[in-house]
């Protein structure tokens, strides 16, 4: 387990310049904030997985609008997909194109299911 | 003598919560989704009442300017017990033995959405109002940063179908608060009820009237198990047998009845059944004789039905319970109207009252009106026929404790018309 970890938080070649520029050029949101620090002590995550900057695409950065978006109600305790069919059934017409996303990456990537506070909070 | 039938139907998917999955969620969405749903209401009801006047969020508050807000109310109370008391540095006025109420003169009331709080003053007493209440507020926001409230404007009784007319007496037997198994419980006297109702007491006058009973509701608190088996200690070999007794005596009893008629039972307070409101139905294995019946129902707690198409609605009477604790009404059947009027069975709910936290509905808001609203395990025997605004009728029934009171409700469905049963033991009274 110890070496796994080990061989994660010291990535073998540098991400760097690119992913830190795009997500810098993006308007601060209070999301993005938080997210764009790529030190992270193993010790300091609890049971979340690893904040990596390589996730934090435009998808996700779509859907983290979606979840602090206050007119669909609270977003934790529930998953995305969950919100996004409870938004519909209430008729606050959520961006239908999130839908897809979620129903297409939660194959994918198993965090973009879930909001952003999960397993933070 | 035959009995007469009624055609019985539920509407009890609601409260059955078998299909959920609890992921770790807290109450805010179930606040949410009641915020929502009464706001979608009000929102329709406010230009009849309130033509021309805007309606706006808490944020949006412009000072000195008249509008209309939709929030929760919030009531800020003094006396009420919170887990941190126990924590305080300093001993606090709160005295360690509960009070029966929880009011006090300083009681404040908040209005909140999704945008923010607002404290409130002027025509809303907060006597009258309970935590989770969603109405609409016309009035002004002052210098002081408060809501000052011209006028409350509630949801009012939801649509009723129209009460179907039958052209013969067929009578709802209610009874709660059996307690079987307690001190109190006299079991001659439930005896007395149940050959009443089979048709086993009296002359053929009294037999014809029994025949008329179509079905019999039990809203609650049916068995008494002594509170010293259920403080968490572990039981004695000896004494586990005396925690079933009472259940036994119980289906003894009630397959007497289930031979003769369709019985209801609603779990309450002090039965084996959960504690969160729904309260789920009373488990089949606890009924072994009364089960194999097939006018037997198990029913949660609150309990929706349809009798020859008169529609019932009723609880076993926490929610009530819980509304004379933090608000105040100048009796029990005024607290069931004001539910109603607030179009939720417990507001209370999930503050001071256990609730299922569910994600995408409030099961208590009450869509349609029903014809008859009942309420078990109250003081006294009460009854009224509230009159709606738009020619809604109901009839409230509070259903006093039969252990206490040895009185049981009937009531007729051609006329929606109440009386009592009553039954004694003892020569004297």
């Amino acid at each position: 387990m110890a070496s796994t970890g080990v061989k994660d938080f010291y990535r073998q070649k540098k991400k760097g310049g690119v992913a830190k520029t795009s997500s810098s050029s993006k308007k601060k949101t209070g999301a993005s904030v938080g997210a764009s620090n790529p030190a992270q002590m193993p010790a300091l995550i609890s049971h979340g997985s690893l904040d990596l900057e390589d996730d934090f695409s435009e998808q996700e950065e779509q859907l983290r609008q979606f979840d602090l978006d206050m007119k669909f109600g609270p977003c934790i305790g529930v998953n995305r997909l969950q919100r996004w069919e409870r938004a519909s059934a209430m008729g606050l017409q959520p961006p239908p194109h999130l839908r897809d996303l979620l129903t297409h990456a939660s194959s994918v990537k198993n965090r973009n299911t879930q909001c952003l506070w999960e397993g933070k909070i | 003598m035959e009995r007469k039938q009624a055609d019985y139907g539920t509407q009890d998917e609601r409260y059955m919560i078998q299909g959920e999955r609890y992921q770790g969620q807290q109450y805010s969405h179930i606040y949410f989704t009641r915020l929502h749903h009464m706001r979608t209401l009000l929102h329709a009801l406010v230009p009849s009442r309130n033509p021309n006047v805007p309606v706006t969020t808490v944020l949006g508050l412009e000072e000195g300017k008249d509008c209309v807000l939709v929030g929760t109310l919030f009531k800020h109370m003094k006396l009420k017990p919170s887990i941190l008391d126990e924590y305080s540095k300093e001993r606090s006025v709160v005295p360690l033995v509960k009070p029966h109420n929880f009011m006090h003169p300083e009681d404040n009331l908040i209005l909140e959405d999704e945008s923010g709080r607002v404290a409130l003053a002027g025509a809303i007493p907060p006597a009258a109002y309970v935590t989770g209440v969603v109405v609409a507020l016309h009035g002004k926001e002052t210098s002081a940063g408060n809501f000052l409230v011209e006028d409350v404007l509630e949801a009012g009784l939801p649509p009723q179908t129209l009460l179907p007319s039958i052209n013969e007496d067929k009578y709802v037997v209610f009874v709660s608060g059996l307690s079987v198994g307690s001190s109190t419980f006299n079991p001659l006297q439930f005896q007395l009820l149940i050959d009443h109702i089979t048709g086993h007491l009296g002359d053929e006058n009294e037999q014809t009237v029994a025949s008329k009973i179509v079905r019999v509701v039990v809203a609650g608190n049916s068995v008494h198990i002594a509170p010293r088996y259920l403080n968490g200690q572990t039981v004695a070999a000896k004494d586990q047998p005396r925690i079933a007794e009472p259940i036994k005596e119980l289906d003894i009893m009630l397959t007497q009845l289930v031979a003769s008629l369709p019985v209801d039972i609603m779990p309450g307070c002090n039965d084996p059944a959960n504690f969160s409101l729904p309260q789920q139905p009373l488990h089949r294995c606890l009924f072994s004789g009364a089960s194999t019946y097939n006018t037997f129902s198990s029913c949660p707690n609150p309990h929706e039905f349809e009798l020859d198409n008169v529609k019932f609605l009723g609880t076993s009477g926490q929610n009530i319970d819980d509304l004379y604790k933090y608000s105040d009404a100048k009796d029990r059947l005024e607290f069931m109207e004001r539910t109603l009027t607030w179009r939720h069975l417990a507001p209370t709910a999930p503050n001071s009252l256990g609730c299922y936290p569910y994600t995408d509905k409030d099961p208590f808001l009450v869509e349609s009106c029903p014809h008859v609203y009942f309420v078990g395990n109250q003081d006294r025997y009460e009854s009224r026929l509230l009159q709606g605004s738009e020619k809604q009728q109901v009839r409230l029934i509070s259903i006093p404790r039969f252990c206490d009171t040895g009185i049981a409700v009937m009531l007729n469905l051609r006329n929606l018309e109440c009386t009592t049963l009553s039954f004694s033991t003892s020569f004297d009274s």
